[in-house]
């Protein structure tokens, strides 16, 4: 090789580098909306491994399906409440016994969570809620209020202390008692899609929507913070109350617009309270938890609109959790909690927060 | 390149010369088109795409179209049930009609050029906005 090539050589390499580069200059997005769980998931994903990681993702929520669905019945969730395989002292013929099952570790991450709710707002919150919610029927909004013996039936199947974990393993000490995660699992579902995506080095942000569940990590491509509207209440479907900033975090919404029907001049709405089968009046129209904990912040969504606002409140400071809450009052009023600074803040309609995580 | 002729090498030394020269053009070439390759990506990426309406279905695109013209699309039948009606206006969308058991499609707010999406659970029907312009929240918590 002469001089002259030794010279072109690195040259024409660098350029060929230079060449090849130009193909993607931009970082890649990749996005989707699919349906899953009777929830519509739309991912964004940034980063150049975004179309693979967006196909996985997909995957990862077919196989929480098979896990947390209550209708399923291929679903871990539906074999349990209906005893199939029930280890222990379960007797299939008298539906009595203590049933055992040895579970997944999604599953019991999910019913732990739900039970330490359960047992913070004293079953005000239940996990073992399902014959009372399949009652109702919040979908079409011309539901009727369930009938008062099948109420009561219900009812006397509820019961969180029928259920205990002892490790990975489940017990259900009552024949007829069945788990209801509609609280939790969205949140542990986008918290794993999240774990998952920020594994991934060639993944640099993504913003997750299940269901109206908001989770947003790492960097926008143009550097600005992520924006996340929140629903006005009794509104059009996508009209804001107000928005937030955040750079990373959960955005949950729970509200008794969602799921609800008129009757008679009365609002029946989802949440449900525990101890009647009725839902709630704590005098909140929406509680919006705003946190890092995908899992917790969907439970505590559901316990702030079941506490209402003071209660809620109080049961955050105790447990220490790191969120924030913001509440519609029935009233219109707006506040956000900050636990970390005590503070309670007036936020008017239509503000925009910035949010510090 | 051990050659031991001497004619050769000869041979090989004025050659070299007019290598030298082809060696310029081949780098002024190359380094010519990258920077107009550069430059047209560069412009690719950060052009100004339009935005157009996507409609897919059970996971399947069915069907784009320019918000500029006016129309109204019937997604589905209304003989065998299970129809949305879909209308562009004046560059907003809305599903105007549907016989979903929520209605909740119907009850969404009008999406525009700047993003978003209108979602029919029962019917598995997505209405997005692709290469929006922006300048609504990234998402909507509900
Ligand atoms: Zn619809």
């Amino acid at each position: 090789m002469n001089r002259c090539h030794r010279i072109a050589f690195p040259f024409m390499m660098i350029l060929f580098l230079l060449l090849s580069g130009c193909t993607s200059p931009k970082k890649k997005t990749a996005s989707d909306t699919g349906i899953f769980f009777d929830t519509s998931v739309t991912l964004t994903i940034y980063g150049e491994g975004a179309e693979e990681a967006l196909s996985e993702c997909f995957v990862l929520c077919r196989n929480f399906e098979r896990i947390f669905s209550a209708q399923n019945p291929d679903s871990e969730l539906y074999r349990i409440n209906h005893r199939e395989n029930a280890g222990g002292e379960y007797d299939p013929k008298t539906r009595t016994g203590t049933a055992e099952y040895s579970i997944s570790d999604e599953l019991r991450e999910a019913l732990a969570l739900g039970l330490e709710a359960s047992e913070d707002t004293d079953g005000l919150f239940d996990i073992t809620m399902l014959p009372v919610t399949e009652l109702w029927d919040f979908r079409t909004g011309n539901g009727s209020v369930p009938d008062e013996t099948l109420l009561l039936e219900a009812l006397s199947r509820v019961g969180f202390k029928n259920a205990e974990l002892r490790g990975s393993t489940l017990l259900l000490t009552e024949g007829t008692v069945m788990l209801d995660l509609g609280a939790v699992a969205k949140g542990c579902i986008s918290a794993a899609l999240r774990d998952y995506l920020q594994s991934r080095s060639d993944i640099t942000g993504a913003i997750l929507n299940l269901g109206g569940n908001i989770d947003v990590f790492g960097e926008k491509p143009d550097g600005s913070p992520w924006k996340v509207g929140i629903q006005k209440p009794f509104s059009e479907r996508g009209e804001l109350l107000l928005s937030v900033e955040l750079s990373e975090g959960c955005v949950i919404s729970s509200g008794v617009y969602e799921r609800c029907f008129e009757k008679d001049g009365v609002l029946y709405h989802h949440i449900l309270s525990g101890k009647d089968g009725m839902p709630v009046d704590s005098g909140l129209l929406q509680a919006t938890v705003i946190g890092r904990d995908d899992a917790l912040s969907d439970t505590l969504s559901t316990v702030c609109m079941l506490l209402g606002k003071d209660e809620s409140e109080q049961l955050i400071r105790k447990k220490a959790y790191d969120v924030q809450v913001l509440y519609t009052g029935s009233d219109g009023s707006i506040t956000l909690f900050s636990p970390k600074t005590g503070e309670e803040q007036d936020i008017k309609e239509g503000a925009r927060l910035r949010l510090q995580p | 390149m051990a050659r031991t002729d001497s004619a050769s090498e000869k041979a090989l030394g004025s050659r070299r010369k007019t290598f030298r020269r082809a060696d310029l053009w081949l780098l002024l070439l190359i380094a010519l088109s990258s920077v107009l390759l550069f430059v047209f990506f560069l412009w690719k990426d950060t052009r100004i795409r339009t935005p157009v309406l996507e409609i897919s279905q059970d996971g399947q695109v069915v069907g784009v179209y320019p918000l500029s013209e006016d129309r109204e699309l019937l997604i589905g039948s209304k003989e065998s049930g299970g129809y949305n009606v879909v209308r562009i206006e004046n560059g907003k969308i809305r599903i105007t009609e549907a016989d979903c058991p929520d209605r909740s499609c119907v009850r969404s707010i009008a999406i525009d050029r700047r993003g978003g999406s209108i979602i029919c659970l029962p019917h598995r029907l997505v209405l997005r906005i692709a290469d929006g312009a922006g300048g609504i929240p990234d998402a909507v918590a509900e």
